[in-house]
């Protein structure tokens, strides 16, 4: 009887061990048709923006079939994080988040070197001189208002240091936004801004929203009457009818490039070589400027409502440096914003 | 057999295996029933261990418990037992005081009044957030209207109090319920024995009813606060926007934002902890049981409580308070899913349905509708059969490992989602299962069998084995008359648990927010992108959908079961 | 103790369902009364009118003195001073048995120190001394049952209600604790109320007895009277287990329609003349049989009982009931009936007769 028993578990085992099996099998079986292909894409460009990228990408491919998994680019990364615990990584390419996140991945040899057709056409800023990745859109953050509160907009950061400021700016979390560590880093890099406006800055007690979405949200809504925040989610709004418009402050706005890489650990090279061409093809990127990007290449002109590319100031700084300080310069910001 | 002067001493089950054993003819016998137990002990394993195994493993792997003890950790430690500990409470005042109003009380129109007092139970957690936002969120129209009166708004309801408050709402209605079961359960001549003995209505209530129902608060107070501690969306959606970060957002954003260097094992770890306060709620929970009284059927009709001078009062109240949690909310959606745009005023020439036509046919919304759909329903199939075998066993043989059996189906439903995501999650790859839907059906299975174990277990157990004794005696093996009488008799009770997973699944937010793959983005994931992007009127629009469907779902049940 | 006095009290429950019809009872100080009846024949609704857990649509109803329930007021139960005995006892499972029977006596705000003589004194007039600490749930029914019974008598109510209060004992428990009701109740001359299902409980214990149906009293009358003359045929039935014949009176006497039953004018106990039709009552007790092997009626079922073998025999297609010393006759037997005295209720007088008290 106790023998009966004790044999309980060990059957338990082993029939999950013939189910491991069998389901590992079951995965390698999967075998690719020559020329069809279907590629993963992880990515945190909003639903509807990617699904028109894929179909107007499956124009020209329509033997690639695109899996887009779309998540936050937090969850992207964890989502790599635990693949790479537990074995590769099962998406073929990423799209998202900013230059700093794939410079991490390029160093722990994660992804692929492939630069894109016609990568010479680019904005040469968001292309990584190694290679490994290249950027799609330009992802400006800049000042959004609401039009209903405020008469004489700001129109620089400085501007934002005015104490009749005071309590009414929103900026999103950068221990949460990609874009807003990013700009932590690039403020605090800033000779004209650096430390100094950073505090002035806190001292206006500005609200900490979560992600960039919310605070657009607050400014249109009129919970805020200023908001930082990345410039196409305003343009957005203010062509939906919300009161709100946006500037590009004069010393120069930071920006992340969203840029597209492909992971070393991928079985569909081809496909995905032809996935990342799209993207900054001059096809690809009129999409992006019909879909309120400002683009990477000088071709395709800028969105409705938006000034033209030369006439935005740009802050382009090292991206090394913006590597290594970044992490620093988002804990000096929690630490007088939060 | 050299052991069976042993086990003679050792009941009537143990004698009854030895004499099958004695018999000449073949051997060891392996009867159907325990056959079934080990199918049942490999199905557990395999869903509920392995995965918690994998958990521990990777915790303990390396000592993380420092990191554990830092500022955040522990404020995000203490959020969460305060709000998951004040709604609990909350809810189960609220809930006993709408159980002896609706069920004790001659207030008007109580039959109404309790579906709408189980409304909020329908509409998923955030989504109830994404509408009380629309009502008292600081751009909302009550605050508008207060500041535009009195030059401050009302109450802002993101932060703590607003985490406490929406948890509330949400679950007073699981504390009514079970309050009111235990309510019935009081006979009424124990009250009537208080009234004839001097005491007023009131009195009786408070000095017999209310104390009699002390076991069923504290089981209510505890099922409420482990399940508020895992609920992710609420905190996510309200308590984030004003930094009050619990342990689930605290949790998430870890394994989001990447700030803690290998964020699977540092949530491992929280898990494991957490792990341990839902083995203690569990005990906790088990010790009041045993310590419940046997209460006898009651003879006397039950005596209404005469609200008198009080009743116009108290129906105002309780109509306009419940009114206030099912319509007010729904007003809100409405309201948001017409507007084009946020900080557009709510005009008729403004309003559109282009919200509405996006949420019901986008492909992505559409999408997340069938995947819920499909994993709820696989989710509810599954979970019937398990939890109808496993309750079944359990309550209706005896055993000594069947204390452990129910004990392990019934672990998982004390842990928060989040420590069940995050168990597949690092499962995943090994079995093959990452990047398909099927992750999250395993991960739903593993949360919801429960539900369907208790609900088979409670009537099965009131029921006197001489019901299969009967069966045996007619000519069934052990095996037949647990399928024939048992199983049969349990079968409505596994039915109703498993609409109950079906219901739970298909708005659940946290599990598959985490597990989320190619494919199997669920609506609960698709409706909190749509809010954390900002998109909210979007959000609105589909939250509203789904409110919509529930509230209809609850009308029809409501339907079906007055026939 | 007070007596209680219902006059013309009716209780229509807002489905229209009638619960009470003009009912009127005086239940004199120190009087054991038992409400009887068939299931929902309205006696626990009268109880409960009584306790003031119910309130009367019409008439009115005074314990003691005070008026309780009238067209406008309805004293609410813990103000009428009364107390009640429940048939699942009711005790309180959170309290111990010495916190269970002070309540009232804390409500009505005694003292401690004579709260505690008084819980003392009942605990051992209902035999529970040295309980006081005990757990309701360790308790016997029995045991529990007296729980209730010192919690209702601690109070010194006014009138002992008693709601089935023991039909939830086993039998031999039952009979012990009935006789010490008795001998309680009246050993301290408490107004008693009880309703029973259980007619020969009723018979025992009660000075009175009051047969109710649908909501009216049927009769009320000393438990002899009520045996030996059931006020109608219905009352005979549910008291008596009377076998009932339809007919009229004729000539000779009673002869049933259909049936071969006809009994003359020396056997026949009736109030009215003849030509009469009606129905016609005949006890167990009155009826004789003899083995005949033609005899007209068979033995369907026969049991034996202490003072007589409970005999059904069909006769004609009529069950009729019989209670036979001597010998017990054997299932199948033929027998020829015999009817020593029959009760005959002429049609459409269902007139109460109140026998003359005393």
């Amino acid at each position: 009887m106790s023998l009966r028993k004790s044999l309980a578990p060990v059957a338990a085992f082993a029939l999950i061990g013939i189910a491991l099996t069998g389901c590992g099998a079951a995965a390698d079986a999967s075998t690719a048709i020559a020329n069809e292909a279907t590629i993963t894409l992880y990515t945190s460009e909003p639903q509807e923006k990617i699904d028109a990228v894929v179909s107007a990408f499956n124009v020209d491919h329509p033997e690639i079939t695109v899996e887009v998994f779309r998540a936050g680019t937090g969850d992207l990364t964890a989502r790599i994080e635990s693949e790479r615990v537990s074995g590769d990584v099962q998406a073929d390419i990423l799209l998202a988040a900013d230059a700093g996140t794939f410079e991490r991945y390029k160093t722990d040899d994660l992804l692929l070197a492939y630069s894109p057709a016609d990568v010479e056409s680019l904005d040469q800023d968001v292309v990584d001189p190694d290679g490994f990745y290249v950027g799609t859109r330009i992802i400006p953050t800049v000042i959004a208002y609401n039009t209903n509160l405020v008469t004489a907009p700001p129109t620089s950061w400085q501007d934002l240091t005015d104490a009749s400021y005071a309590g009414t700016i929103t900026m999103p979390n950068p221990d949460v936004s990609g874009a807003a560590a990013y700009n932590a880093a690039v403020w605090s890099d800033s000779a004209e801004l650096g430390d100094t406006w950073l505090q002035e800055l806190a001292a206006n007690q500005p609200i900490i929203a979560e992600s960039n979405g919310p605070v657009s949200q607050a400014v249109a809504s009129g919970t805020s009457s200023v908001g930082i925040v990345v410039d196409y989610l305003a343009r957005e709004l203010k062509s939906a009818g919300s009161p709100i418009d946006l500037v590009y402050p004069s010393e120069g706005v930071p920006y992340v490039s969203q840029p597209v890489g492909i992971f070393a650990s991928t079985d569909e090279q081809a496909a995905s070589e032809a996935f990342v061409d799209f993207l900054v093809s001059e096809a690809g990127q009129t999409l992006a400027v019909s879909q309120s990007y400002l683009p990477v290449r000088s071709d395709v002109g800028t969105p409705d409502g938006a000034p033209s590319m030369d006439d935005i100031t740009i802050i382009t700084p090292d991206l090394t440096v913006i590597s290594e300080i970044q992490a620093a310069a988002v804990a000096r910001f929690n630490e007088l914003f939060q | 057999m050299s052991s069976s002067s042993k086990l003679l001493h050792q009941g009537p089950v143990e004698i009854d295996r030895a004499r099958r054993a004695a018999r000449p003819s073949r051997g060891v016998r392996v009867d159907g029933v325990d056959a079934v137990r080990v199918a049942l002990w490999c199905v557990v394993t395999a869903v509920i261990l392995l995965p918690l195994g994998a958990l521990l493993v990777l915790a303990f792997s390396q000592n993380r418990l420092p990191l554990l003890l830092t500022g955040d950790v522990a404020q995000a430690g203490l959020n969460s037992v305060v709000s998951a500990s004040v709604s609990a409470l909350f809810a189960v005042v609220i809930g006993t005081a709408i159980a002896l109003l609706l069920d004790r009380s001659d207030l008007p129109g109580r039959r109404v009044l309790r579906l709408f007092a189980l409304s909020p139970l329908l509409v998923p957690p955030f989504v109830g957030a994404i509408a009380w936002i629309g009502i008292i969120g600081p751009a909302a129209p009550v605050n508008a209207l207060w500041t535009h009166w009195f030059g401050s708004p009302l109450w802002n309801i993101y932060g703590g109090d607003g985490v406490v408050f929406l948890l509330t709402v949400h679950s007073y209605p699981v504390a009514y319920i079970i309050i009111a079961a235990a309510l019935r359960r009081v006979p009424s001549d124990l009250e009537q024995a208080a009234r004839i003995g001097g005491a007023s209505a009131g009195r009786a209530v408070r000095h017999i009813t209310v104390p009699l129902l002390r076991p069923a608060f504290l089981s209510a107070f505890t099922l409420i606060a482990v399940s508020n501690l895992a609920d992710f969306g609420i905190p996510a959606i309200i308590g984030l926007p004003e930094r009050y970060v619990t342990l689930s957002t605290l949790v998430y954003r870890y394994i989001q934002s990447g700030t803690v260097a290998d964020p699977l094992q540092v949530v491992a770890t929280v898990g494991a902890i957490l792990m341990l306060g839902a083995v203690v709620a569990m005990i906790v929970d088990v010790l009041a049981a045993r310590s419940n009284w046997e209460l006898d059927a009651s003879a006397s009709p039950t005596q209404l409580l005469q609200l008198g001078r009080w009743r116009v009062a108290t129906t105002a109240i309780t109509w306009g308070g419940l009114l206030a949690l099912t319509v007010l909310p729904l007003l809100a959606l409405v309201s948001q899913a017409l507007l084009p745009a946020p900080g557009i005023p709510l005009t008729w020439q403004n309003l559109t349905l282009d919200n509405l036509k996006r949420a019901t046919t986008s492909p992505s919304a559409l999408a997340g509708a069938g995947n819920s759909v499909m994993l709820s329903v696989f989710a509810g199939v599954i979970c019937t059969v398990l939890g109808l075998a496993i309750g079944t066993l359990v309550t209706r043989t005896r055993a000594r490992s069947n204390g452990m059996l129910r004990a392990v189906a019934m672990l998982p439903q004390a842990l928060p989602g989040l420590v069940i995501a995050v168990s597949w999650l690092i499962i995943a790859p090994r079995i093959g299962l990452f990047n398909t839907p099927w992750l999250i059906l395993c991960a739903y299975v593993m949360a919801f069998i429960a539900l369907v174990v208790q609900s088979v277990s409670a009537p099965l157990r009131s029921t006197p084995l001489a019901a299969e004794e009967a069966a045996r005696a007619s000519g069934a093996s052990r095996l037949r008359a647990l399928l024939d009488i048992s199983w049969r008799m349990a079968i409505p009770a596994a039915i109703a648990g498993g609409t109950l997973v079906v219901l739970t699944a298909v708005r659940e937010l946290t599990i598959s927010v985490l597990l989320l793959a190619p494919g199997a983005q669920t609506l609960g994931v698709t409706i909190f992108n749509l809010q954390q992007a900002g998109s909210y009127n979007a959000a609105s629009a589909l939250s509203l959908v789904v409110t919509v469907l529930g509230l209809a779902g609850l009308g029809l049940t409501a339907r079906q079961s007055r026939r | 103790m007070s007596s209680v006095d219902l006059h013309s009290v009716g209780l229509t429950y807002p489905n229209g369902t009638v619960g009470l019809d003009s009912v009127d009872l005086r239940i004199a100080d120190g009087e054991f009364v038992a409400l009887v009846g068939p299931s929902g024949s309205g006696k626990t609704t009268l109880l409960r009118t009584i306790a003031g857990f119910l309130a009367p649509t019409t008439g009115l109803i005074r314990i003691g003195d005070s008026v309780v329930a009238d067209a406008v007021t309805n004293v609410p139960p813990e103000r009428r001073q009364l107390g009640m005995v429940f048939q699942q006892h009711a005790v309180w499972p959170h309290w111990n048995v010495g916190r269970n029977i002070e309540y009232p006596l804390k409500l009505a705000k005694v003292p401690r120190a004579e709260r505690q003589d008084r819980v003392a004194a009942v605990m051992k007039l209902v035999g529970l001394e040295g309980f006081a600490a005990r757990n309701p749930t360790t308790l016997s029914g029995g045991q529990r049952q007296r729980v209730a019974l010192a919690r209702a008598l601690v109070g010194d109510p006014q009138v002992l209600l008693l709601d089935e209060a023991l039909s939830a004992l086993d039998e031999p428990l039952r009979d012990a604790l009935r006789l010490e009701l008795q001998s309680l109740t009246r050993s301290i001359g408490l107004t008693v109320v009880h309703v029973t299902h259980d007619r020969d409980e009723a018979l025992a214990l009660a000075d009175r007895v009051v047969v109710l149906d649908q909501g009216r009293i049927q009769q009320i009358a000393s438990p002899p009277e009520l045996v030996s003359h059931p006020a109608s045929a219905l009352v005979a039935r549910f008291m008596a287990d009377a076998t009932l014949f339809e007919g009229t009176i004729k000539s000779a006497g009673f002869q049933a329609s259909g049936h071969p039953c006809a009994v003359g004018y020396d056997v026949l106990d009736t109030r009215s003349g003849a030509g009469k039709a009606g129905t016609l009552a005949v006890l167990p007790e009155d009826v004789r049989l003899h083995a005949d092997v033609d005899g007209a009626a068979v033995v369907t079922s026969s049991l034996f009982g202490r003072s007589g073998n409970d005999v059904i025999v069909n006769w004609a297609g009529v069950p009729v009931r019989c209670r036979v010393t001597g010998r017990r006759p054997l299932v199948g037997e033929r027998m020829t009936v015999t009817i020593g005295r029959a009760l005959f209720y002429p049609s459409g007088s269902l007139a109460v007769r109140e026998p003359a008290p005393g």
